[in-house]
């Protein structure tokens, strides 16, 4: 049967302040003070410009993305509309699940949108890659169990797979209803989708 | 620095009488738990660098906090003797700004909901006055680590060649308490902000929460001071004089800002939010960072941490194992030992109390008590310029010691001699009397013939006392104590005397 959940709509968006603001925090001990990279800038080596030239040549684009993101969100006078607003819908996300799962025993989503992008097709389009997480994110949000497993090969040969989520320490109805579709699939396909996947070739790495 | 230095500080007095200020004090105290606020390490003091640590002290990837059961137990302890509310739930949050000394570049704190809010504390004045002062939170936080500066002459970081980070302190546990605006002090706010002070120190001492060493950054003060025209007026801007360590630079530090505020008012300038740091050589206060580099920490609810929820029969059965806090113990004490109040003052004043209560169970009547520890061992500890309680001697020794004058061993002069002995590290009183044998003589056969040598010395002083002065005597018996070397009992000799002379 098809359950309502509202504010799902809202998770992505919620996702994208929640996480990057946490990252921001959470990479800040990355400074070359006291582990891993550091980098010493040849003009006033203060402790100052040793973290920045470290930050600086040790984050890549998409984590240095996401630091000035959450830093953004996280500061006074964004606070609330941003990480707040975004703390709230988690909430609303998690009462959607609460009353779904009261009429079911688990759900069931694609895991993404579309099928899978071709390898690095999308690497400069940020955005695009953020809203692949639209079905996976609501989980994440509310802190509920989800597994995916591959459920064929579209048209082109690229695979998709399916989600089921589970209420909060049911984790176990996840691999009955997990393991039981993909044996009746790897029937139907005479054996696990991974042996269809072609050889690797040049630009995978 | 800031224009500050063009500021003519106006007299103290003149200030006074022409502005109202209001103070706000931030106290931080370390509190004594075995180990740190969210990670096993050990919370001590003065180990090897960087030897009191874990990967969580470190804020190494991968370690995560776990927060310290006794040190919410001790903070809720901090709460409820300053009459707090605690709270039913409450979180901690992250304060983020860079510095090499703090680990993770954020400090595990608390932001929006403290363990610990709305209470108060009675402070009483060096003349009895008491003022209450509104508490508006306490919170639970952990402290940084500590940067050494090297290479430079002063040790500050300007002019130095590199630095050096020890972590050991990095995740001690911090109460920090909040007062509200503090109004209504008038002239008298640098002794009311020390005094508050002192109260919260022996407050964490009675609990047993902290050693409060100010000396060792156990106890740490943050001083607010703003001037407003009257005490009817809005509040003025205020500055934040950080990590003030004694009482008597808290004192200095309010008397120097109520002078260098009025200053910056009376020459048409607006006094500047700002921290500032004072200078313990030049009694001055001095700007701390530039405006510009106004910090937002960006706090937010920690994610690594559930929020703590003490329960009510866990908060109620810590208000009642609660010790007996400093002012009733004060006037319990004051009631068993009959002093006056301005005995009592002086004493507490003294830091002397405790010494006097330890010297009471151990025997001494709390007179003697308080004349050893306010009377000879004072001025002793003055010469020395030492504290009262680091003198070499136990309240137990002082009430041997009076016990020895009470059972007529050895007289007030002979004790005084022992005293310095006990501080010389030559043993217990009594020991020391007997190996010295420095017990008073009353033995008839030895001072006899003591006071025959002195009659047969002073053939003129012996005619007085026949002739009726008997008040003459004295010539005699100094002499005797003198040829006795002080032991002797001066009692018996002035009856031997009379008795050989023939006088009553």
């Amino acid at each position: 049967m098809r359950v309502k959940c509202p504010n799902f709509r809202y998770a992505l968006g919620a996702y994208y302040l929640i996480m990057p603001s946490e990252a921001s925090s959470n990479l800040a001990k990355f400074d070359g003070m006291r582990f891993g990279l550091r980098v010493v800038p040849e003009d006033s080596p203060t402790a100052e410009n040793v973290m920045k030239a470290t930050r600086g040549a040790g984050f890549g684009d998409e984590v240095k993305r996401r630091i000035l993101l959450g830093t953004y969100a996280l500061s006074a006078g964004y606070f609330d509309a941003y990480y707040g607003s975004a703390q709230k819908v988690r909430t609303l996300v998690q009462r959607d699940f609460a009353a779904a799962f009261e009429q079911v025993d688990v759900l069931a989503s694609p895991t993404a949108p579309t099928v899978a992008f071709r390898l690095g097709e999308k690497i400069d389009d940020p955005t695009a890659m953020y809203m692949n997480d639209i079905a996976t994110i609501p989980a994440n949000l509310a802190g509920t169990p989800a597994i995916t497993i591959p459920s064929g090969l579209a048209e082109d040969g690229l695979p998709a797979g399916i989600q089921f989520l589970a209420p909060v320490r049911a984790d176990e109805r996840l691999y009955r209803v997990g393991g039981a579709l993909e044996a009746l699939l790897e029937d139907s396909w005479g054996g696990p989708l991974l042996a269809k996947a072609p050889e690797l070739t040049n630009g995978a790495k | 620095m800031s224009t500050a230095a063009d500021i003519d500080l106006v007299d103290y007095d003149e200030a006074i009488a022409r502005f109202d200020p209001v103070l706000g004090i931030e106290v931080h105290v370390e509190l004594g738990t075995a180990t740190k606020m969210f990670d096993g390490a050990p919370n001590i003091f003065a180990a090897e660098p960087n030897s009191a640590i874990t990967p969580t002290s470190l804020g190494l990837p991968g370690a995560l906090p776990v927060v310290n059961r006794k040190a919410v137990e001790y903070a809720i302890k901090i709460g409820l003797a300053l009459n707090c509310s605690i709270a039913e739930t409450c979180r901690f949050s992250r304060k983020q700004y860079f510095y090499p000394d703090l680990s993770k570049n954020f400090q595990t704190s608390q932001y929006d909901e403290p363990i610990a809010y709305e209470g108060w504390v009675d402070v009483e004045l060096e003349d009895g006055e008491i003022i209450r002062v509104e508490i508006e939170r306490a919170h639970m936080e952990e402290d940084a680590g500590k940067n050494t500066h090297v290479g430079g002459s002063t040790g500050r970081i300007h002019g130095a060649t590199h630095s050096q980070v020890d972590y050991n302190r990095a995740g001690v546990p911090l109460v920090e308490i909040v007062t509200k605006p503090i109004p209504n002090t008038k002239g008298r706010a640098p002794e009311v902000a020390a005094a508050y002070v002192r109260t919260l120190r022996d407050i964490f001492r009675a609990l047993d929460v902290s050693e409060a060493k100010m000396e060792r950054g156990n106890v740490r003060a943050d001083i607010n001071v703003s001037l407003r025209a009257n005490p009817e007026a809005e509040l003025g801007t205020r500055t934040e004089t950080k990590n003030v360590n004694s009482f008597r630079s808290i004192e200095r530090t309010v008397r120097f800002e109520i002078s260098r505020q009025a200053g910056v008012l009376d020459a048409g300038q607006k006094v500047i939010q700002e921290t500032r740091h004072f200078h313990e050589d030049t009694g001055g206060t001095s700007s701390g960072r530039p405006k510009s580099d106004a910090e937002d920490y960006r706090y937010f609810p920690e994610p690594d941490l559930v929020p703590v929820a003490p329960s009510r029969e866990w908060v109620e059965e810590i208000r009642t194992s609660l010790p007996e806090l400093p002012a009733a113990r004060r006037r319990r004490l004051l009631g068993e030992w009959g002093f006056s109040d301005l005995e009592m003052r002086d004493v507490i004043n003294a830091d002397a109390l405790d010494l006097i209560e330890a010297t009471v169970a151990a025997g001494a009547s709390a007179q003697s008590a308080r004349k050893w520890w306010m009377g000879e061992l004072a001025r002793i500890a003055k010469d020395r310029d030492l504290d009262l309680t680091v003198l070499a001697v136990s309240p137990v020794q002082v009430a041997e010691l009076q016990g020895l004058v009470d059972g007529k061993k050895i007289n007030d002069k002979i004790a005084k001699q022992v005293l310095i002995k006990v501080l010389d590290g030559k043993g217990d009183p009594a020991a020391i009397v007997e190996s010295e044998g420095l017990a008073v003589v009353s033995d008839d056969s030895v001072l006899t013939g003591a006071v025959d040598q002195a009659i047969a010395d002073n053939p003129d002083v012996v005619a007085k006392i026949q002739s009726g002065k008997v008040q003459a005597i004295g010539a005699l018996i100094g002499p005797i104590m003198k040829a006795t070397r002080g032991q002797a009992d001066a009692g018996r000799v002035r009856e031997i005397i009379m008795e050989k002379l023939g006088v009553s």
